[in-house]
């Protein structure tokens, strides 16, 4: 088990996070916030990139700081920006980090193979990478994450870049491997892990707002989530009044999706909220929390 | 049913301290000493992965011995070079080619385009600048060792108190340096570190050469010896330091 207890980091004068404390254990967790929230904060102390300012992060009951390199051996990391030598190809590029895990060379090879079939790059495995797609790049960092079969997988935006397809491909391969492992992954784009987490983390104001799974959460709106249509002329009247989610233009009207604490009015439809719903009006400039 | 207490045989003191030894050898892994971890590291990562970029080591060493050369020759043409003052040359420049490996490795350590990725690996950037920094401190003692062979036959010069007076130089610059990484990791100290002791040698062997030629020539052969083997385990304590690095303070 993964335990982050009473964890605060500050910059200077700067405070990212305060008093964080989350239990991680096998499956997949949606970090999920805000650019700028601190979820890179959280996810580089995770990784041993930075260490708190106060309090501690366990592996198993001891300090990820005093494991060390053992801790970093059951590790798998994908940054959010993924820096990779232009001129190696994604073999040469994952026997490199192979090595740096300290992976044997027979080893290595079979599971570089394994892994590059499974991120569908086994044509272009020779090819230099400079002249791959944002795509492309993507996957080699995906597979270079799981080139060690860590027990800890962490993974900050692994989706940017990404096309439909390939994310919903990625989302099927980290449901298969969070069944033996932790997945930790950390982004802002709910429908990267709404299907396939465990659990969300919801982080504001530099703590742990909520950390429950999808259902639970979506509760926190239930029966105040509406859809209407609206003339085009009250839309902004209409925004003043209310937390407006979503909106859609049609026809002659725009069709709204909003939060409303009265009772339904006329041309109102109660609808199910959406784990997007309470991610939008959690982090909604002017919407206070639930 | 028998209610009669059955005598459960306690351990006495001896036989307690014997099963907490046998737990603890069996439960916690020794920590291996220093030289058996860079070993290790050696068979599992490999010279070709841990000298990833040989081809920019030795391009820097080549245009630093090109520079240094032409710098030295540049100097002939404004100052003598007296055959008795080359004790002092050997002393200040000693560090040159291990300052300029050592310096371009701290400063693009961080700026190659993997490097987060690489410091969460087993085996991250500082565990193996550890053992890169041992090599190049080797690799620098023995190049020094064949220039000063050819210098010596041709100015006349004890090669052995060239050679030790050589690499107490090197191993005192090299564990200064290690020291202000491991204390002040910006470009500035280093920098400093580097500018000084290059400044004070030149101050000295321009401004009190005979002074300074007296005090390296007087100092005892066997000084000098233990200064170097002090030199070298001071350096090979920071090597270890410098492994545990991330431990202390993080690096982002």
């Amino acid at each position: 088990m993964l335990a982050v207890r009473n964890v605060s980091k500050t910059f200077g004068r700067f405070s990212a996070l305060e008093d964080i404390t989350i239990e991680f254990d096998k499956g997949v967790y949606g970090l999920l916030a805000p650019n700028g929230a601190g979820k890179t904060t959280l996810i580089k102390m995770l990784v041993t990139l930075l260490f708190p300012t106060n309090g501690d992060i366990l592996y198993n009951g001891t300090d990820i700081s005093d494991l060390d390199e053992q801790y970093r051996d059951v590790l798998g990391y994908l940054p959010q920006e993924f820096g990779y030598y232009k001129n190696y190809s994604p073999e040469q590029y994952l026997l490199y980090l192979a090595a740096l895990k300290g992976m044997n060379k027979k080893t290595a090879k079979a599971r570089i193979s394994e892994l590059l079939h499974l991120v569908h790059l086994e044509e272009v495995s020779r090819k230099k990478m400079k002249k791959f797609s944002g795509g492309m790049i993507q996957r080699v960092g995906i597979a270079q994450a799981m080139l060690n079969d860590p027990e800890i997988l962490i993974l900050d935006e692994p989706t940017a870049g990404l096309d439909p397809k390939e994310r919903a491909r990625f989302r099927k391969l980290l449901t298969e491997l969070a069944r033996d492992r932790i997945v930790i992954l950390s982004t802002h784009i709910v429908s990267d892990v709404e299907s396939i987490a465990n659990e969300i983390i919801l982080i504001k104001s530099k703590q742990v707002l909520y950390k429950d799974n999808v259902e639970n959460i979506s509760t926190l709106l239930d029966g105040r989530i509406y859809e209407t249509d609206i003339p085009i002329s009250d839309i902004e009247s209409f925004q003043e009044r209310y937390t407006v989610l979503a909106e859609k233009n049609e026809h002659e009207k725009i069709k709204v999706r909003f939060v409303a604490d009265e009772e339904s009015g006329a041309g109102w439809q109660r609808v199910t909220p959406m784990l997007e719903d309470v991610f939008l009006y959690i982090y909604d400039d002017e919407g206070a929390a639930v | 049913m028998s209610k009669k207490r059955q005598a459960v045989p306690y351990p006495d003191e001896r036989e307690m301290e014997h099963e907490i030894d046998t737990i603890l050898s069996k439960g916690l892994h020794p920590a291996p000493s220093f030289g058996h971890y860079l070993l290790a590291m050696y068979r599992q990562v490999g010279f070709r992965y841990i000298f990833r970029d040989a081809t920019e080591i030795v391009f820097s060493l080549v245009l630093a011995i090109i520079v240094l050369a032409a710098m030295g020759i540049a100097a002939q043409n404004y100052t003598a070079f007296p055959p008795d003052n080359l004790y002092t040359w050997i002393f200040g420049w000693s560090p040159a080619l291990y300052m300029v490996v050592a310096y371009f490795f701290f400063m693009n350590k961080d700026h190659h385009p993997s490097y987060e990725i690489e410091m969460t690996c087993k085996y991250n950037v500082y565990q193996l600048a550890a053992f890169r920094m041992l090599i190049f401190s080797l690799a620098a003692m023995m190049i020094n060792g064949v220039i000063l062979f050819f210098i010596a036959g041709e100015y006349q010069l004890n090669f052995y108190f060239a050679f030790i007076l050589s690499t107490t130089s090197l191993f005192l610059f090299a564990t200064l340096f290690l020291y202000i990484q491991l204390k002040r990791n910006s470009r500035f100290s280093k920098l400093v570190v580097m500018a000084g002791w290059g400044v004070i040698n030149m101050i000295l062997s321009f401004v009190s050469s005979e002074m300074y030629q007296n005090i390296l020539q007087h100092i005892p052969f066997y000084v000098y010896g233990i200064m170097t083997a002090g030199g070298f385990l001071l350096f090979y304590k920071h090597l270890k330091k410098l492994t545990m690095y991330t431990r202390a303070k993080g690096v982002v």
